[in-house]
């Protein structure tokens, strides 16, 4: 198991600019992942080579994972995905990168993604930005909170666009951005809290990324169809993930239409109950 | 009734409390003040510091109307009139107002921000403060508790237009911008991503208040050649504004509230603005007529992108803007009113 260099040591956070132009940004895979999501992530990283993915994944975790670069996890809470935040300012930040790329364990790679940083644009965060909050007519419940209010929190909070929801399966963030992203998210968190909402990281995130990218349409989910999908609806089945380059409907079960996708990348959530459906694309 | 050089022989008292300056709201505010009400008061200006009387700045923003300057331990131990401080954040924690009181001024306090001065709340409780000043009703509001029993009035911010002649420009390559306080929270969080986003084919961004704590915000962003990140004062506001063919100004998550005093400079000079929806622009313009106020990304960029694409539409609003500026928004005789009943008694 490796340590994360300690404070102090020269890193990247020393450097004053970002990326000069001609030089490529220098990124690496990461997450947290213990108990049975070691195997999961294992999993996912097998898929990442499998594709033609060579960039490093550095993982949390309480035992070393087959092509992981492994840290001491220790113990955490996972109840509201927070952990994700504070893994990120303490154990990220002191590694040697440009940018960090969060993957969920449940996710596999089906193909090499051309260009993971590109929906990032300008902005220093990307989520890929997933349903309207404001072209919702009526309330709705997610993950035990109502969507207006975390929509008028958001709004209330300085998000002036239009309000949009998001997972946490898959961020990236630049090094340098690493603290304002945190603070941007864990004050809303807070603010979230205060108001007597129940908001997770997903929100959190989904806030920090508002506030830092200044156009969200640019970060929809369907912007990117190539790169990045969560099968939240289930429909993947073993013999599509195994076909790796086939188009899919992607949907939100909030939204009433469906997307065509194609992405690189798939978060199958699913996989915790089936682990058939991850394996089957090694 | 109004007691002013017109209607009395002896011209009443004022004592101004800070520094008149070019550079800054609060001492850019007294500066104008003095132009627009020396014909009307008799004006001592009161620095809370020796040193700025000997200042060459300074000098000249007093004398050429006959005002003088003096520190409070130096004037006669009974004094008569008003004593105004604006923004003047040492004004109580130095026992200045407290002193100012005791020698017989009646006190108006102007603060200018969203939040209390140290000892501001004290003195309110001590009845320190015979009149306080608001320049919007949502700064009123925010200081209604605290200011509960004490007669408030809203006075605005008054610019001299003369300082802002309206100028015709038309830069080789279009250049937007702004102008503000260097201050960190003025700018949002995604400043550079705001002004590149903007898909604009060519263009140039200057922007003048540029600190190191501004810059450490953006450590994620490479600023390229396009930018040009001048620090406070490195230019005169007006030769800045001229250099702009719009005034692009996001606010940001922090702010909660902007006068838009920048704003208003920039629309007397004829540099169309482009500002956020709420705060207080959308009393300084009509959106479309003299301005555009934008909610969403997407307005921003349409609107900025028409501007890019039509001169003569910029041309119109950079008229409109400048002359909607000098007729309604700094009219030197409606703010006198204003600033006489404000500080008569």
């Amino acid at each position: 198991m490796g340590e994360l260099p300690v404070l102090g040591i020269p890193n990247i956070s020393d450097s004053t600019d970002a990326v000069p132009p001609g030089m490529k940004a220098k990124y690496c895979f990461w997450s947290v992942a213990d108990g049975p999501y070691g195997a999961m992530m294992e999993n996912c990283v097998r898929t990442a080579r499998e594709a033609g993915v060579f960039k490093e994944f550095h993982v949390l975790t309480d035992r070393p994972l087959a092509g992981c670069e492994c840290y001491d996890a220790f113990q955490f809470e996972k109840a509201n995905g927070l952990f994700k935040l504070h893994y990120l300012k303490v154990g990220m930040s002191r590694l040697n990168f440009d940018y960090f790329v969060w993957l969920d364990a449940d996710t596999v790679f089906l193909r090499n993604p051309v260009d993971v940083l590109a929906p990032l644009g300008r902005s220093p965060l990307h989520v890929p930005l997933e349903v309207n909050l404001s072209a919702l007519n009526e309330d709705r419940v997610w993950k035990d909170s109502s969507l207006f209010r975390l929509r008028d929190l958001l709004r209330e909070q300085g998000v002036m666009s239009q309000a949009y929801l998001c997972g946490s399966a898959f961020w990236i963030v630049h090094h340098d951005a690493i603290d304002t992203v945190y603070e941007l998210a864990l004050g809303f968190w807070r603010k979230a809290r205060e108001s007597g909402l129940i908001a997770g990281v997903s929100a959190a995130l989904g806030y920090a990324m508002q506030i830092l990218c200044a156009n969200p349409e640019a970060h929809l989910l369907e912007a990117h169809p190539e790169l990045w999908a969560s099968d939240d609806m289930g429909r993947l089945d073993e013999t599509f993930v195994k076909r790796k380059g086939a188009a899919w409907a992607w949907q939100h079960p909030l939204r009433s239409e469906a997307i065509e996708v194609r992405p690189a990348m798939v978060h199958l959530p699913r996989s915790k109950e089936s682990p058939a459906l991850a394996i089957s694309t090694v | 009734m109004i007691e002013t050089a017109e209607n009395s022989n002896a011209r009443a008292q004022l004592h101004l409390f800070g520094v008149p300056g070019l550079i800054g709201g609060a001492a850019t505010k007294l500066a104008h003040l003095i132009r627009l009400l020396h014909h009307d008061f008799t004006i001592t200006v009161v620095p809370l510091a020796a040193g700025v009387l000997k200042e060459r700045d300074f000098k000249k923003q007093i004398e050429p109307f006959g005002v003088r300057g003096c520190l409070l331990r130096d004037l006669p131990k009974r004094l008569e009139g008003v004593g105004l401080a604006v923004c003047e954040k040492d004004f109580f924690t130095s026992g200045t107002a407290r002193e100012a009181k005791a020698r017989g001024l009646k006190l108006v306090w102007s603060n200018e921000m969203m939040f209390p001065f140290k000892g501001e709340a004290e003195a309110v409780k001590e009845g320190l403060i015979d009149r306080v000043l608001f320049v919007s009703e949502f700064q009123a509001k925010a200081f209604a508790e605290m200011y509960g029993g004490v007669p408030s009035f809203l006075t605005g911010n008054y610019i001299d237009p003369d300082d802002y002649a309206w100028r015709e420009r038309q830069n080789p390559v279009f250049t937007l911008g702004r102008l503000s306080r260097a201050d960190p929270t003025k700018y949002p969080l995604d400043f550079p991503v705001f002004y590149e986003e903007l898909g604009l084919k060519e263009a140039r961004y200057r922007v003048m208040a540029w600190t190191h704590d501004v810059q450490k915000q953006y450590r994620w962003h490479r600023f390229g050649p396009e930018w040009e990140l001048l620090p406070e004062k490195k230019e005169p506001a007006l030769k800045f504004l001229y250099s702009l063919d719009v005034f692009v100004y996001p606010l940001g998550h922090r702010i909660k509230e902007s006068w838009g005093r920048a704003v208003v400079e920039a629309m007397l000079t004829g540099c169309v603005p482009v500002v956020p929806a709420g705060h207080q622009f959308h009393k300084l313009m009509v959106h479309g007529e003299n301005g555009f106020i934008c909610q969403e990304y997407r307005q921003w960029r349409e609107t900025v992108r028409e501007l890019y694409e039509n001169y003569p539409l910029r041309q119109k609003i950079s008229r409109q803007c400048a002359e909607h500026a000098r007729e309604h928004l700094c009219n030197p005789e409606q703010h006198r009113r204003v600033w006489l009943e404000a500080l008569s008694f």
